[in-house]
C-alpha cells in the first residue's frame, strides 16, 4: 500500500513537472545571461538588484540568471549564437559594446521598441539622462535604455611597488609614464600587465589613450568605422603599444589572455593595469588577491588626465525572442534597477558614476580606498575618449588585433603589413553590411 | 513472406532515416543552398552565385588554412597511423606490462581534448612551463620560446598535441591483429621467417584494410581539429595555425556571415569525401578479396 501510494506521489510530481505546475505557477521567469569570473563588480551590484527585485516581485516576476564563465567577449559569442536560433535571454547588458551586432540586431528588429514603454513612465524618464535617450533613437524608435551612470576606465597601479622603485606619485604626462615604466624596470619590477587575445584590451586601452592625447587623434577616436587607420596618430599609438609589450610587460603577455594579465597584477607581478572599475570588487576578494592587497591599490586618469568612457556601451536592450509577459517583466526590472537606490548602489559597487543626480559624501565614504580614488578621477577627468570596441569594426577587433599584435611584436609583421590588414579588414566590414 | 520482410526492413529502418534526414542531411542542404548566398543569420538569403568560393579562394587566410589541413592530413598519413600501428605491432607481441602500455596509450583519448589542449598551455608556457623549464634545466635557455605565440614555432606545437596520441588506430588495429587465426604465424615461424619479417610480410597486408580504415578516421579528424586550435591559438599569431573549422567559426560568431562560412563547411565536406574515396582507392577497402 505504502509503495502504492508513494508511487502515485512520485507520478503526479512528474506530471506536475513536466506540465510545469508548481506553487508558483503564475509568477513569471525572467532568463538572463550574466558573467561570471572576469568582471565581479557588475556580478555583483546586479546581483543585489536580481535580488531585491524578486524579493519585491515575488510571485509575479522572477530573474533566472544563467552564469557564463568568462569575459565580455565571451558573453558577446553567446549572445551572437543564440541570435541565430532566435533564443536571445530577456535583458542584452552593455549591448554597445560590439556596435556591428547591436546595428544588426536593431535593422532585423530582434530589439523590442522600448520608447512606448520609457514615455508611459514619466519616474523612469527622469532617472535617464535625457541626451542619452535622444542619442539612442534610431528611425525605427528606441531600442536601448541608456545607463544610469557611466564607468570610465583608468589605470590601477600597486603602490607599494611604486614605492620599491622610488615613484613617489603617478605620472601625469606620457614622458612621466615612460620614465616611471623604465625606473620599475630598473628596480627588477615588471611595469604593465598586458595581453594580446579577447581584442587586446588592456594594451588597447594605453594604445587609445595615447591615441586620445592629440586633437588628430581624438577626432581619429571619435570616427564610426573608420574607413582607414593609415593616420599618423595611430602608426605612432601602435609604435608605442610595440614598445610597451617589448620593453615593460611579462614575457607572457605576447598570446596571453586578459586572465592572466589581471593575475599578474593581483599577484604583485606588475605594478599597473589598464582597466575599468568593474574589477574594483576582485581586489577585495581573496580568490584573486591577498588579503589587504586593495590598500595597496591606487587609481589613477591616462596621462594627461584622460580616461575612457563610453555611455552607449552601457546600454541595456529587451529581446523579442521572448513572449509578451517576459519583455514586461523584463522592462519592469530595468524601470526598477534605475531607482535612485540602485543607481547609487551601482555606483558604490561597480564604480557606474550617476549622470543624473549627485553622489553624497556618504556614498563615497562606502566605497573601497580604491573605488574612492576612481570616483575622485571620474570627477575631476578632462579628456574622456571613446571605446575603441564601440568606434572600430569587428574585424579589425576580433581578426586582427588578437592575432596579428603577436606578430608585429614578434617582428614577424611590420607596421606597414598591419595598417594594410585593419584597412582591408575595414573594407571588407562595409562590404559585408551593404 | 519476402513483402512482409520488406514492410519489417523499411520499418526498422524508417526511424534512422528520420533522425537522418532531419538532424544531418537537412541542415546540410541548408548549408550547400546558403553557401551560395549572403546571409547573416538575420535578413533572408540573398543569392549571390559562386561569389562565396570565388572570395575564398582569393582570402589569404583560407590559403594558409588549406596548407595546414593538406599538411596534417599528410602528417597524419605520414606519422600518425604508422605510430599507431607500430605501436599495436609491438603490444601485439605481449611483451611484460603490455595491458599498462595499452591502457596508458588510451588515457589521452579519454580525456576531452580541450582539456589536453589547455594542459598544451601550460606545458609551452613561455615562464612557468614545463617545457623551457626543461629546456632551461638542461642549459638550453637559449631555445627558449613562447610556443604557441610565435609564428615560427605554433604550427608545430599545436600539431605535436594531436599527432602521438594514435591510440585509436592502436585500438582497432590490435583488434583485427588477434582476429588474425594465430596458425598463420606459426606456418611462418615453422619456415623461419622473422618477427620483424613476419610483421612486415605477414601481418601487414592482412592489415592493409584497418590501417586504410585508420586513415580516413585520422584524415577526416585533422580536417575538422578544432579544440586543440581553439584553446591554444585560435588560429593566431597570424594565420599560422588557421584551420579551415576555426575560421567558419570566426566568420559566424565574429561577423555573422554565414553565407560564406557555410561554403567553408562544403569545401571541407567535400574534402572529406574525397580523402575517404583516395583512401578507399589505395587501400583497396572496396574489393571483396
Amino acid at each position: 500500500m505504502k509503495k502504492r501510494t508513494l508511487a502515485i506521489v512520485l507520478c503526479a510530481g512528474m506530471i506536475m513537472g513536466m506540465t510545469g505546475i508548481s506553487a508558483c505557477a503564475d509568477e513569471v521567469v525572467i532568463p538572463i545571461l550574466m558573467t561570471t569570473g572576469t568582471n565581479d563588480s557588475m556580478e555583483i551590484s546586479d546581483g543585489k538588484i536580481i535580488e531585491a527585485f524578486n524579493e519585491e516581485y515575488a510571485g509575479v516576476y522572477r530573474i533566472e540568471a544563467e552564469k557564463l564563465a568568462g569575459a565580455a567577449e565571451d558573453y558577446r559569442s553567446k549572445l551572437k549564437m543564440l541570435n541565430s536560433s532566435e533564443s536571445l535571454p530577456s535583458i542584452l547588458w552593455s549591448i554597445g559594446t560590439e556596435p556591428a551586432f547591436l546595428d544588426l540586431m536593431i535593422e532585423n528588429d530582434r530589439l523590442v521598441n522600448l520608447e512606448p514603454y520609457m514615455e508611459a513612465d514619466e519616474e523612469w524618464m527622469q532617472n535617464m539622462i535625457p541626451q542619452a535617450i535622444e542619442d539612442f533613437k534610431t528611425e525605427k524608435g528606441t531600442f536601448l535604455v541608456p545607463p544610469s551612470g557611466i564607468q570610465m576606465s583608468g589605470i590601477y597601479y600597486n603602490k607599494e611597488l611604486f614605492e620599491q622603485a622610488g615613484i613617489s606619485e603617478f605620472p601625469q604626462t606620457w614622458e612621466e609614464f615612460f620614465a616611471a615604466c623604465d625606473q620599475l624596470v630598473e628596480a627588477g619590477i615588471t611595469p604593465l600587465s598586458l595581453h594580446t587575445t579577447e581584442t587586446a584590451w588592456c594594451a588597447m586601452l594605453f594604445t587609445t589613450a595615447y591615441l586620445a592625447q592629440t586633437d588628430a587623434g581624438l577626432e581619429f577616436m571619435q570616427q564610426q568605422f573608420p574607413e582607414s587607420y593609415d593616420t599618423p596618430e595611430f602608426r605612432e599609438a601602435v609604435e608605442m603599444m610595440v614598445e610597451l609589450f617589448r620593453k615593460y610587460t611579462t614575457e607572457d603577455a605576447v598570446g596571453g589572455s586578459y586572465a592572466l594579465a589581471s593575475n599578474h597584477f593581483f599577484a604583485g607581478d606588475t605594478a599597473m593595469i589598464a582597466n575599468g572599475p568593474w574589477m574594483m570588487q576582485s581586489l577585495t576578494d581573496t580568490s584573486y588577491a591577498e588579503e589587504g592587497f586593495e590598500e595597496k591599490v591606487g587609481y589613477a586618469p591616462y596621462p594627461g588626465n584622460a580616461m575612457m568612457g563610453s555611455l552607449e556601451a552601457f546600454a541595456k536592450a529587451v529581446s523579442v525572442d521572448q513572449p509578451q509577459e517576459v519583455i514586461e517583466g523584463a522592462i519592469e526590472y530595468l524601470k526598477f534597477s534605475s531607482r535612485p537606490e540602485y543607481v547609487i548602489e551601482q555606483a558604490i559597487t561597480n564604480g557606474s558614476m550617476p549622470v543624473t543626480m549627485e553622489i553624497s559624501q556618504e556614498d563615497i565614504d562606502q566605497m573601497i580606498p580604491t573605488m574612492q580614488e576612481y570616483a575622485e578621477c571620474a570627477k575631476n577627468v578632462e579628456i574622456i575618449f571613446p571605446s575603441y570596441q564601440n568606434k572600430w569594426d569587428p574585424v579589425a577587433q576580433n581578426d586582427i588585433f588578437g592575432r596579428e599584435i603577436p606578430n608585429l611584436v614578434n617582428g614577424s609583421t611590420t607596421l606597414d603589413a598591419f595598417i594594410e590588414m585593419l584597412d582591408a579588414g575595414a573594407a571588407q566590414y562595409r562590404e559585408d553590411i551593404e | 513472406m519476402q513483402k512482409t520482410k520488406k514492410i519489417w526492413v523499411f520499418l526498422f529502418l524508417l526511424p534512422a532515416v528520420i533522425v537522418f534526414v532531419l538532424v544531418y542531411l537537412g541542415p546540410m542542404v541548408l548549408g550547400a543552398v546558403s553557401s551560395f548566398t549572403k546571409w547573416n543569420g538575420m535578413t533572408p538569403m540573398k543569392f549571390i552565385g559562386l561569389r562565396n568560393y570565388v572570395r575564398i579562394f582569393q582570402d589569404p587566410v583560407f590559403h594558409a588554412a588549406l596548407r595546414h589541413t593538406l599538411v596534417w592530413a599528410l602528417l597524419a598519413i605520414v606519422i600518425h597511423v604508422p605510430f599507431g600501428v607500430l605501436t599495436a605491432l609491438v603490444l601485439k607481441r605481449k611483451r611484460k606490462g603490455w595491458r599498462f602500455v595499452r591502457a596508458a596509450f588510451m588515457v589521452p583519448n579519454v580525456i576531452s581534448r580541450a582539456a589536453i589542449s589547455l594542459m598544451f598551455v601550460f606545458i609551452y608556457k613561455v615562464d612557468v612551463g614545463l617545457l623551457n623549464t626543461f629546456l632551461r634545466f638542461i642549459g638550453l635557455e637559449q631555445y627558449c620560446r613562447n610556443w604557441l605565440a610565435d609564428a615560427d614555432t605554433a604550427f608545430l606545437s599545436v600539431t605535436n598535441i594531436w599527432l602521438w596520441y594514435a591510440a585509436l588506430i592502436m585500438l582497432i588495429t590490435l583488434s583485427e591483429i588477434f582476429s588474425i587465426s594465430s596458425e598463420i604465424e606459426e606456418s611462418a615461424k615453422v619456415d623461419g621467417a622473422s618477427p620483424l619479417q613476419i610483421d612486415f610480410y605477414i601481418y601487414l597486408p592482412l592489415l592493409k584494410r584497418i590501417i586504410g580504415t585508420g586513415a580516413i578516421i585520422a584524415i577526416t579528424s585533422v580536417f575538422k581539429e578544432f579544440e586543440s586550435i581553439y584553446m591554444t591559438t585560435n588560429g593566431g599569431p597570424g594565420s599560422s595555425t588557421m584551420t579551415i573549422s576555426v575560421m567558419m567559426l570566426d566568420k559566424i560568431v565574429q561577423s555573422n556571415q554565414y553565407g560564406y562560412a557555410n561554403a567553408l563547411g562544403m569545401l571541407l565536406l567535400l574534402m572529406g569525401v574525397f580523402a575517404m574515396a583516395v583512401c578507399n582507392r589505395i587501400f583497396s577497402m572496396s574489393t571483396s578479396d
